[in-house]
């Protein structure tokens, strides 16, 4: 990323066309991807969640019957998250911690169940924790105190994480095209040998 | 991989922009003057309504709501469009000029010349509104990648930005050289998503039948009295193809393709037949979405139809991620760069310059910006990716009527008057909008309505148009020499 000084010695002693070049190629776009990932994702440039929700909606016995059976599974990374979600009719948490460290934390109020909320203060472990909690979810959560669509916590699919990944690679690689061309002279005619020449305008 | 692909695709056009940069110039240091080695303008033409606000939003809604009569009424009007523009451009400049001085930036400029303010409304209208359908393309991308290829919002988001950057970058190299030539690579991914994705769409059925499906009960563009009946499908085809021919001359890409395909001489027959297929085919592609989708069964549309189908699968995934990112740079960088060209001539009116190269460069750059900031006030103030496009038929129908009531020669309108007559329309148009906002503000078949009160735009627009020339000539006439 440029700095300031980079930005103002990249604009030193330039004429209008290699300015005008400049702003098209390099500062314009930069500063339109700068600022859309900084309204996307915050100060916290993360291009995913720090854990994943999956809701829970259907129990299905060995003989096929099946009835509702409303929950959620929120899988937790390694890295800082508070979350609070609110969720109706809640009693239990079924974790992947073993009994002890699963105490410590219910002890600690990093995992809790009460009054229409579960909460989780990741990161819960060394590894990623899996943690089920029955009841129905809201449309929102919490996270550190923001309200957020809980859709924007769902498992992304690899194929979605592929889609982003190479964009940004093909993003990347023609920013850096338009960097090297930006910065290169301004013709005063750009002309190729061997173009139709017309007369101007009348 | 589907990235891969879509990754493949990417710098496939990057390489075609860039081997286009500089290239095929009639002037040095007019870098949108270049008429020479634009391949099959014909397919390119499709490719502008194969997009995301039109073919997969307003048309989409049209035939799945309003059956065949609309939808052969679009059509329809289309290739009418495309008849009207080849007249135009053939009746107003090809015929006046010799073979070597004629070039699409001469048309232009003949066209803005000495209009005074009337062609600085002209342009400021028609460039506002290309840099707002490139917005809304941006939402409808940004959309559909959630709803059909299961993207988290600010995924979504993220795609849509870094895509529209990616095809910035395609026109600011490369121009129209880099615009014609990626189409056509992109028309085959578009064409072959709407293959696969059709089929398949064929093959697991629609719930309701075909014929059903082709003649829905009439729930919109009643007329009253008239129950189902020919006349009350006549009725929606002529409204559809107003429609259909409005968006034509309303679009300065479309002009510049019709352009290309008279400047190729190939005679009156196969210009014809380039013409009926470029305005047909996009529709024939459409049919089995709009027979299979159900897009709603009451009130709002179903904005996750897509996802129980579509995305069974890498195969797909990857052919319909690549159909709307193609769709969707198709149709961006073409309202885009004929914004940018619209804006750079009428520049060039007021003052001629040697290189207009760094002209060029700051408005790309502006005309960009301006339509980021209308996708940020988009995703900002509406939930309804398809607001913005639905709103853009006003605009879209007023500029059409303007066409048609001056018979496109804006020396036929009293000097300094076209900003009067765009502001009579504009207050029709935004008052109704803002009064029906309520029932627009989410996807809702309502939408189809605003259709009707669109040709209402379009036909107040030709009248004007026409009583203000008819009241010049009166008042020249009745003028003391």
């Amino acid at each position: 990323m440029l700095s300031l000084t980079e930005i103002v010695e990249l604009l030193r002693g330039k004429n209008k066309p290699q300015l005008a070049q400049i702003m098209a190629f390099i500062l314009g776009p930069g500063l339109v991807f700068v600022v859309s990932v900084f309204l996307i994702f915050g100060s916290l440039v993360s291009f995913d969640k720090p854990a994943a929700i999956s809701e829970l909606k259907t129990e299905i016995d060995q003989n096929g019957n099946r009835s509702p059976k409303p929950g959620v599974i929120l899988i937790t990374d390694l890295s800082s998250a508070h979350l609070v979600l609110p969720i109706e009719n809640s009693s239990i948490v079924w974790t992947s911690l073993d009994p002890d460290a699963a105490h410590e934390k219910f002890l600690s109020d990093k995992l809790k169940l009460d009054a229409g909320q579960f909460l989780s203060d990741a990161p819960l472990g060394d590894e990623a924790v899996t943690l089920v909690v029955n009841g129905k979810i809201g449309p929102d959560l919490y996270v550190s105190g923001v309200k957020e669509p809980v859709d924007d916590w769902r498992l992304t699919s690899n194929e979605s994480r592929s889609l982003i990944s190479w964009a940004s690679a093909v993003w990347l690689l023609t920013f850096g095209m338009a960097f090297a061309l930006g910065t290169s002279p301004v013709e005063p005619n750009q002309d190729h040998a061997g173009e139709i020449r017309a007369e101007p305008n009348e | 991989m589907p990235g891969a692909f879509v990754a493949i695709v990417l710098i496939i056009s990057l390489v075609i922009a860039r081997l286009s940069m500089g290239k095929g110039r009639r002037v040095p240091g007019r870098p949108l003057d270049v008429d020479d080695g634009l391949p099959l303008p014909e397919l390119a033409q499709s490719s502008t309504v194969f997009s995301l606000t039109a073919l997969f939003g307003a048309y989409f809604a049209i035939a799945s709501t309003l059956g065949l009569p609309a939808l052969i009424g679009l059509a329809f009007g289309t290739v009418l469009g495309l008849f009207l523009d080849a007249n135009w451009i053939t009746r107003r400049y090809w015929n006046d000029e010799t073979a070597e001085k004629r070039h699409f930036e001469g048309f232009l400029f003949r066209l803005l010349k000495d209009k005074g303010t009337n062609a600085v409304s002209y342009t400021f209208v028609i460039s506002a509104v290309q840099c707002a359908y490139a917005a809304s393309e941006l939402l409808i991308l940004r959309e559909l990648a959630k709803q059909a290829l299961g993207l988290k919002s600010q995924h979504a988001t993220l795609l849509a930005i870094i895509v529209a950057l990616i095809g910035y970058f395609y026109v600011l190299f490369g121009g129209y050289r880099a615009l014609f030539r990626t189409d056509v690579v992109q028309l085959v991914l578009v064409a072959l998503m709407a293959i696969v994705c059709g089929a398949l769409l064929l093959w697991h059925g629609s719930a309701v039948g075909w014929k059903t499906r082709l003649f829905p009960e009439p729930q919109f563009w009643l007329l009253p009295h008239i129950g189902p009946s020919r006349w009350l499908y006549f009725y929606h085809f002529i409204l559809a193809t107003i429609m259909g021919s409005g968006f034509m001359l309303a679009s300065p890409d479309t002009w510049k393709r019709v352009y290309q395909v008279i400047k190729r001489q190939t005679g009156a027959k196969s210009q014809t037949f380039a013409l009926i297929g470029a305005g047909t085919i996009p529709y024939l592609i459409l049919l089995p979405f709009a027979l299979s989708i159900n897009i709603a069964t009451d009130g709002n549309v179903k904005t996750g139809f897509m996802r129980s189908t579509s995305v069974a699968g890498n195969v797909m995934f990857t052919a319909a991620a690549l159909g709307l990112i193609s769709s969707f740079l198709s149709s961006f960088n073409s309202a885009l760069l004929s914004s940018v060209h619209l804006q750079l001539i009428q520049r060039r009116t007021l003052e001629e310059v040697s290189s207009e190269e760094p002209r060029f460069h700051v408005i790309m750059i502006l005309s960009f910006a301006f339509t980021w900031l209308m996708f940020l006030g988009g995703l900002r103030f509406t939930t309804n990716a398809w607001l913005l496009g639905n709103f853009l038929m006003g605009p879209y129908a007023a500029i059409a009527g303007l066409q048609i009531g001056t018979r496109g020669d804006l020396s036929r309108l009293p000097r300094n008057s076209l900003h009067y007559l765009l502001a009579i329309g504009a207050l029709i148009w935004v008052t109704y909008f803002a009064l029906k906002y309520d029932s627009l503000k989410i996807p809702n078949k309502e939408s189809v309505n605003t259709v009707p009160v669109g040709v209402i735009i379009f036909f107040t627009m030709a009248l004007l148009c026409l009583l203000s020339n008819f009241v010049q000539g009166v008042m020249k006439r009745a003028k003391p020499n």
